[in-house]
């Protein structure tokens, strides 16, 4: 039976400490800014949790919520005003938008600075050019909970099955890089589209195999090879349950197993929130420790 | 049955052709395009890439401009000349050529270029859109790699769009202006990609991965990397490497790629051979990004730079 890579355990971890720095710096105001335009379920739900998680490790949240009728302008307005505003350090702009508003253009007003998410071209191109910033928090968070749980990876084969700009994309990048995973290192990254001819025999030869997808249980047991290990990202709702990417069996096969849901989803919400405390240290509200994860390198 | 020897010299002729008709077109409807290259210190090979694109350029007749600057030059001279060089209409792609001398840093550099004239993507903003799948500008290298695979199938009867859907790609060489790119333009046509670098051949495994590959794009920067044995029967083989080896007494030198061309040839399907393979495509396809440049500056399609104004 697998190990858990647990990211809801892993999450609190995180959370914790940053509460700990935040208290011990005597609760110094950091602002977390979310922009949320229309009432979509799940956006709203992910926005809340993301609230939560700020206030309670003494973040300050500033909600901002825009009717689904907003414009283009009224969206960039809103987020250029963050931008500008030098009492906020962190700016999420919560996707989807609504159909007819531009998510690059919005996403273009965010300070990189400010950009926690990691999603912005700029943010992904310091990725790319192996510069610090902040890095997609998703991939990041993959790339923590790997390395927190010892997954050696170094010399190894990894596969990302999907070619989100969101998640697979930069995790691609993350795992090929030494100084971007922690040490990870991958020998060979195999990304491939979901629909591509040979898609089982490709996982097979997986040492990780990462699946960013949405089709319910789309990885099958057997094409993880023993002792790999999986990570579930993408999901979807099947009559009203959420299912992941990958059939639960393969914990079974696999060396190591984060679930879906309880392992990336939850990472993505630490790693949110280290990136906000990590810009609130570059602004100076914070003493700068440095060297943290998931900026730089 | 020998493989077909890719003719690099004899694409680019035929992309410059193009290329003239696509600079009558952009001037017609009022765009002026102009390449601006820094060079800073005296490298020898950044100072024959210059004379190269010059020649290129106003053979075409592209307007080109060569900014040379010396090796000990201060930092705000060098951002002096690219403000300069991104405030200038008549400019609309700027190239800053390596090597940096080191009180230059690329990092520092890099992102004080116009996104809009950073015909190679060195700004961070471009290497994102790049990285997301949506790019402004392709750089030169990785885009005549796809540009010569392409017109290779397109020869040989199969469709350029679908020809790699399914097949896998082996890219060796992970940098940020070749391997990376190199990887996002695989995807888009549908391939299965493996990328990997010397932390493959120091794991003793590059060539487990080498055999896989339908299509075999190495740009490592590694004289004869790849020999006939890590390959399989068939295989198309696009090398990006140029280094120069010795060659004789009197220190003469000739120039190689990181494919074993001896070897590889026999078992490929096709191959470019080192020089007269990618080289000549590059310098062509730099210049249609300057065009492409001058289409942007002219009618601002895009998102901007940052911060916005």
């Amino acid at each position: 039976m697998a190990t858990v890579l647990d990211g809801r355990a892993r999450r609190d971890e995180i959370l914790e400490s940053l509460r700990a720095e935040l208290a011990a710096a005597g609760r110094p105001a950091v602002i977390f800014a979310t922009v949320l335009v229309g009432d979509d379920e799940a956006s709203v739900r992910y926005v809340g949790l993301k609230h939560r998680a700020a206030e309670h490790i003494g973040v300050t949240v500033r909600g901002v919520h825009l009717p689904a009728t907003a414009t283009q302008a009224d969206l960039e307005e809103e987020i250029a005003a963050l931008s500008a505003d030098p009492a906020v350090h962190g700016i999420l702009l919560q996707l989807p938008l609504p159909t007819g508003l531009d998510e690059s253009a919005a996403a273009a007003r965010i300070d990189p600075a400010k950009d926690v998410d990691g999603m912005t071209a700029v943010s992904l191109g310091r990725l790319l050019l192996g510069v610090p910033g902040h890095r997609p928090c998703t991939a990041a968070g993959i790339v923590d909970l790997l390395n927190r749980h010892h997954v050696q990876l170094a010399g190894r084969r990894a596969v990302v099955v999907g070619r989100g700009a969101m998640v697979a994309l930069p995790l691609a990048l993350m795992l090929a890089s030494p100084a971007a995973s922690g040490g990870l290192g991958c020998a060979a990254v195999t990304v491939l589209d979901p629909d591509a001819p040979g898609l089982a025999n490709a996982c097979r030869a997986g040492d990780l195999v990462v699946a960013d997808v949405g089709r319910p249980h789309l990885v099958r047991a057997d094409w993880i090879r023993p002792g790999a290990s999986v990570v579930d990202v993408g999901v979807s709702s099947v009559e009203g349950r959420l299912l992941g990417d990958v059939d639960p069996s393969a914990a079974l096969v696999a060396g190591a197993f984060a679930p879906n849901p309880g392992g990336a989803g939850p990472m993505t919400v630490a790693l949110l929130l280290r990136n906000t405390v990590q810009a609130a240290r570059s602004a100076g509200v914070l003493r700068d420790r440095g060297g943290v994860a998931g900026v730089g390198g | 049955m020998g493989a077909t020897i890719i003719d690099g010299t004899a694409v680019s002729r035929e992309l410059r052709a193009r290329l003239h008709g696509e600079l009558d077109a952009v001037r017609s409807s009022g765009a002026d395009p102009g390449l601006a290259s820094v060079v800073v210190g005296d490298d020898y090979a950044a100072h024959a890439y210059e004379r190269r694109l010059r020649r290129l350029a106003e053979a075409v007749g592209c307007r080109f401009q060569a900014e040379r600057l010396p090796f000990d030059v201060e930092r705000a001279e060098v951002l002096a000349t690219i403000g300069k060089l991104n405030a200038d209409p008549r400019i609309t792609g700027i190239l800053v050529l390596r090597p940096l001398p080191p009180q230059l840093s690329e990092v520092e550099i890099y992102p004080t270029l116009d996104p809009l004239k950073d015909v190679e993507a060195v700004h961070p903003v471009n290497a994102g859109l790049m990285a997301r799948g949506t790019p402004r500008f392709v750089p030169s290298t990785p885009a005549s790699c796809f540009w010569i695979l392409d017109d290779y199938f397109r020869s040989s009867g199969r469709e350029p769009a679908t020809a790699l859907q399914g097949r896998t790609v082996v890219i060796v060489g992970r940098s940020h202006n070749v391997g990376k790119p190199a990887v996002w333009l695989a995807l888009d046509r549908g391939a299965i990609v493996i990328d990997c670098d010397e932390h493959a051949f120091h794991a003793g495994r590059l060539a487990e991965f080498t055999r896989q590959a339908d299509v075999l794009v190495v740009a490592a920067g590694s004289p004869g990397l790849i020999t006939g044995d890590m390959v399989s029967d068939g295989v198309v083989v696009v090398d990006v490497g140029i280094n120069a080896v010795p060659a004789g007494a009197g220190g003469r030198v000739r120039l190689v790629g990181d494919v074993d061309f001896d070897s590889v040839a026999p078992r490929a399907e096709a191959i470019t051979p080192v020089p007269g393979g990618v080289g000549p495509v590059t310098d062509v396809w730099l210049v249609r990004n300057t065009v492409l440049g001058s289409v942007m500056q002219h009618t601002s399609l895009d998102i901007g730079p940052w911060p916005p104004a």
